[in-house]
């Protein structure tokens, strides 16, 4: 499976530790410019976003002596795309929190909110390329029974949301948002059908080389992020009132970009790599 | 022996997988390229270590059908020197023919139109019998009988047609007879001094 090394699974709790602390511990409300407070939960996008940046700038380091012209350069290019407007949105939503303008923070919430479904083209695009170049990445063809194994368990994840939301819509109607459950239940569908792309791959029998490796390791964190997406919607729909969920989507979104980033190190200096 | 490969489909299947990678990834298998008309070529030593690189990063299976696409060229270097030939025999001859020459009526009826044309005491050091043929100004188009008498009184009697053994015996003297490939190799193990006779044999048309 995934080889961690000490210092990656050490970052990965220190960002977490420090994230779930400043939902706990009274953090002196700074105000900034323009009266905005500075809170622990602005703290803790912040870094969500940074690592979401630097998951972004190293891929981009990453992808560029590959090229577009070459198979495994458009694979990355998708990745880099699909960073790019991710970081991009949730840095969008962290600014809109310093702005005291409502119609700014709404503009700034629709684009954010384009470019977090526009990313998953991109990332679409490289899932099925890498589904066309499977024989280059496992030893054997994707199993049948994986495919229907897949589409079955992550389908079910997109039936109790959908379950869920006619039952709180039929009951619950006075405490949802309408326009704001249609949003959050686009972007489970977009990661249910990212799940149904990855699972069959990343549950076959990979090949023993660096880039195989790395492969696995990106798709393994797109699959923590669209994880760490379905729980964040989940969380939302309640509209915050439960909070620890909403801190726990920040960290597993956090974890997701540092998953993200990890295999671009090993992609930009893979012929210095080697398997033991 | 060292090749030369010529490795163009290799880099453009590189190229088309990796990109401009491939330049890293040549760099770091140490691979010296030559480019000449826009083809890349490489030695065998090279591409092996190319092998090793790209079995790293693409695994064993992929990495070998990539260097499938390696075409060999020519041999360019010959490392090892081909042995001197110190015989030339006929293995299916000297196995079937040597026989007859153990035979009285055979050897007599060879014998009759045969001429001497030799007959030398020379030391040996290491038996070739091509070099022997030419010492003594004998022509390697015709045919001949050769009688070697070693010192220690082994008696090798041989039929050289155009430079190439056709049959022979070792005569043991303790009276043993040693036909075909059996006494070829004691004949090449010969040492000392020997008399040599070298009758020229004619045959009717």
């Amino acid at each position: 499976m995934l080889n961690l090394p000490g210092r990656f699974i050490a970052l990965i709790l220190l960002i977490s530790l420090v994230q779930l602390l400043l939902k706990f511990l009274p953090l002196p409300n700074m105000v900034l410019f323009n009266n905005v407070v500075l809170n622990s939960e602005v703290v803790a996008e912040t870094i969500l976003v940074s690592s979401a940046l630097i998951a972004f700038a190293l891929w981009i380091y990453a992808t560029v002596p590959y090229g577009f012209r070459s198979v495994f350069g458009r694979i990355f290019m998708g990745v880099v795309l699909f960073l790019g407007f991710e970081s991009v949105g949730e840095l969008l939503f962290l600014i809109s929190h310093f702005t005291s303008s409502i119609e700014v923070e709404a503009l700034l919430h629709v684009i954010g909110g384009f470019l977090f479904v526009a990313g998953y083209l991109p990332l679409y695009a490289s899932l099925l390329m890498l589904l066309c170049e499977q024989r280059v990445l496992t030893r054997k063809p994707i199993e049948s029974a994986n495919v229907f194994a897949s589409v079955i368990f992550v389908g079910t994840l997109g039936l109790v949301w959908a379950y869920f939301v006619l039952f709180a819509s039929r009951f619950l109607s006075g405490a949802f948002n309408f326009y704001a459950v249609l949003a959050y239940t686009l972007y489970v569908v977009f990661d249910v059908v990212a799940l149904m792309l990855i699972i069959p791959l990343v549950t076959a029998d990979f090949r023993h080389g660096v880039l195989q490796v790395c492969i696995r390791e990106l798709m393994v964190a797109v699959a923590v992020y669209a994880a760490a997406d379905i729980f964040l919607n989940f969380s939302l729909l309640f509209g915050g009132k439960v909070w620890f969920m909403k801190t726990l989507a920040t960290v597993m979104y956090t974890i997701a970009y540092i998953f993200l980033a990890k295999p671009s190190i090993a992609v930009a200096r893979i012929e210095r790599m080697t398997i033991v | 022996m060292s090749e030369i490969y010529d490795i163009t489909e290799v880099i453009r299947k590189l190229d088309r997988m990796l990109g401009k990678k491939w330049v890293a990834i040549v760099k770091k298998a140490n691979l010296k390229l030559k480019v000449r008309e826009g083809a890349y070529f490489s030695n065998g030593n090279g591409l092996a270590r190319l092998r090793l690189t790209l079995r790293s990063i693409l695994g064993k299976e992929v990495a070998d059908d990539i260097l499938s696409l390696a075409k060999p060229l020519a041999a360019v270097k010959r490392e090892i020197a081909p042995a001197e030939i110190v015989v030339k025999y006929d293995r299916a001859s000297i196995e079937h023919e040597s026989k007859a020459l153990i035979d009285p009526i055979y050897f007599s009826s060879l014998l009759i139109r045969a001429s001497v044309v030799a007959v030398e005491k020379m030391r040996i050091e290491e038996f070739n019998l091509q070099n022997m043929l030419k010492e003594l100004g004998l022509k390697s188009t015709e045919t001949y009988f050769v009688k070697i008498t070693h010192e220690s009184g082994d008696v090798y009697k041989l039929i050289v047609d155009k430079g190439v053994v056709k049959a022979i015996v070792l005569e043991r003297r303790e009276g043993i007879n040693v036909l075909g490939s059996t006494a070829l190799e004691y004949l090449l193990k010969i040492k000392g001094v020997v008399e040599i006779m070298v009758l020229k044999l004619v045959f009717q048309e």
